[in-house]
């Protein structure tokens, strides 16, 4: 019976005062408008920090942050506007106490390795947290609209990655699809289902904005 | 053990537990061609069938067969493509992990298709099927240079078709689930190139490609100036033969003009037609993904590939 054994969840974790994303489209849709309110958040954040804004401006890390700052921006805002009056509210998100903005450039616990790891792991988180949840769709333009957004996200990923090895990290294998996010048995991406995804991402969110997915499951 | 009890239990705990049997209905009368009176005996292999016809593949239609072998075909492409550039001993030695990563990916990607296929996979088309020259028009192993230009063609273009596929296996999940976790691994390796190609990390992107796509962000910006190779590859950036399949600078994602639709966070910050159209990857339709790779078949031996039933 592994098959039952399988199936030992139970809803004692669900959060009394949590928001739940809902079902079906709706709710795969709001569980990607709550990552990409985070991200765009965090990359707004970056923006004003002592890392990027002492960037030339001419400099790659200072286009690669605005570019990705850009993209969540106009996810974020395309997600609500596709969801109307079924969105979720904005969040409320705290990014300080978990990531270091703080100054310098170059040494580990710096603003710039700081935010290269918040940006990794929200970016990798994003990708796992996409494919993980896609198959909860029901209707195809839908899963196409997400398709669209989780193969930006992995080119986000896979370059952040590399701005990593590329600064001294030991870590992360190959960099841009290492066994951390792609398997090394099936070469295919890890994913993380919609419940595991909201433990993470509830650690960056208010407490009146913390979220369950119960329904994606 | 009371089976009724059990199942009850068992749909309390995943609650689409019915919904995979299709009914309830239906379980009680697969229940019921064993006779009500089940022994206790007969209780394990008979739940053993039930959840192997609940949960175990279900039957591929034509059409997902006809997109997962072309997704096959692809990989077959990349694979050998990597197989031949890691024998021509061009790449440096801190390039060379990551060559061999891409291609360890594509074999398993095969691997992971042929299981899902089965006995409806094509065979094995081998490297003498693919010409990497486009009859003579390129040079890919003859240095990093030519070859990044054509494993960015062809990684972009698994993207695109990868995102094709998807709705078309909307109705399987299991093998849904691995068509998005070979296509986004297809965009890491995608990213990886071009980052290459601009000349590393530190090497800023331009807009579009830059002049001859000489420059690509890492991510598909506009139409990559046709891309990097641009007779064999401005297709890949073009729109495919259906509307779903527009060109890569499209702005306009379910109705939404997504560019007029945002505000940037930022005063310094100006939301670009570029960064719009680099925010959404677009899909292609079969049809065109099979006409731009039949550019790399080699005549005379195509072994099938990339032909339009």
């Amino acid at each position: 019976m592994a098959t039952l054994a399988l199936a030992g969840c139970s809803k004692d974790g669900v959060n009394p005062g949590a928001t739940d994303v809902g079902n079906g489209d709706i709710g795969v849709l709001n569980f990607a408008y709550a990552l990409e309110q985070i991200e765009a958040v965090f990359y707004a954040k970056v923006l004003t920090g002592d890392y990027f804004t002492k960037l030339a401006t001419t400099s790659a890390e200072y286009q690669i942050f605005s570019d990705l700052a850009r993209h969540e921006q106009l996810h974020v805002d395309f997600l609500r506007t596709v969801l109307s009056t079924s969105a979720i509210k904005v969040l409320t998100i705290n990014l300080d106490e978990q990531i270091d903005f703080g100054t310098g450039l170059t040494k580990p616990g710096s603003g710039k390795m700081g935010v290269l790891n918040a940006a990794r792991m929200f970016e990798d988180l994003g990708v796992a947290a996409y494919n993980g949840a896609a198959s909860f769709l029901t209707t195809a333009d839908y899963l196409l609209l997400i398709g669209k957004i989780v193969s930006v996200e992995a080119r986000h990923a896979a370059l952040i990655r590399d701005l990593l090895v590329a600064s001294g990290d030991t870590t992360l294998g190959t960099g841009f699809a290492g066994a951390d996010v792609v398997d090394s048995k099936t070469r295919q991406e890890i994913t993380i289902t919609p419940a595991n995804v909201l433990t993470k991402i509830n650690t960056f969110l208010g407490a009146d904005s913390q979220l369950t997915a119960t329904k994606l499951a | 053990m009371n089976v009724f009890k059990l199942l009850t239990n068992f749909a309390r705990v995943a609650p689409d537990a019915y919904g995979r049997f299709s009914s309830r209905r239906r379980v009680f009368r697969y229940l019921g061609t064993a006779g009500w009176a089940i022994t206790h005996a007969a209780l394990p292999s008979l739940l053993s069938g039930l959840f192997q016809k609940a949960y175990g593949q279900t039957a591929l239609s034509g059409e997902a067969i006809t997109v997962l072998n072309l997704a096959l075909s692809l990989e077959y492409l990349e694979l050998y493509y990597y197989r031949a550039g890691l024998n021509a001993g061009i790449f440096s030695a801190a390039d060379l992990a990551a060559f061999e990563a891409i291609r360890d990916d594509e074999q398993g990607h095969v691997a992971a298709l042929r299981a899902i296929l089965d006995t409806a996979a094509i065979p094995d088309p081998g490297a003498a099927a693919f010409d990497y020259t486009a009859g003579g028009q390129v040079q890919p192993f003859a240095n990093v240079t030519s070859f990044l230009a054509l494993a960015q063609a062809f990684e972009d273009l698994g993207v695109r078709a990868y995102k094709g596929s998807l709705t078309t296996l909307l109705s399987n999940k299991a093998v849904l689930r691995v068509a998005l976790n070979i296509h986004s691994v297809e965009a890491r390796h995608a990213a990886h190139i071009r980052t290459l190609r601009r000349g590393g990390v530190g090497v800023a992107g331009a807009d579009g490609g830059g002049p001859s796509d000489s420059l690509p962000t890492s991510w598909v910006s506009l139409r990559e100036s046709n891309g990097s190779l641009p007779i064999l590859t401005a297709a890949i950036y073009g729109p495919g033969t259906v509307a779903a399949s527009p060109a890569e600078d499209n702005l306009v994602q379910a109705r939404v003009n997504v560019l007029v639709n945002s505000t940037s966070p930022s005063p310094n910050l100006v939301l670009t037609a570029a960064a719009a159209s680099e925010a959404f990857d677009e899909p292609l339709d079969t049809q065109q993904v099979r006409t731009i790779a039949r550019q790399f078949v080699a005549a005379g031996n195509s072994q099938g590939l990339f032909i339009t039933k």
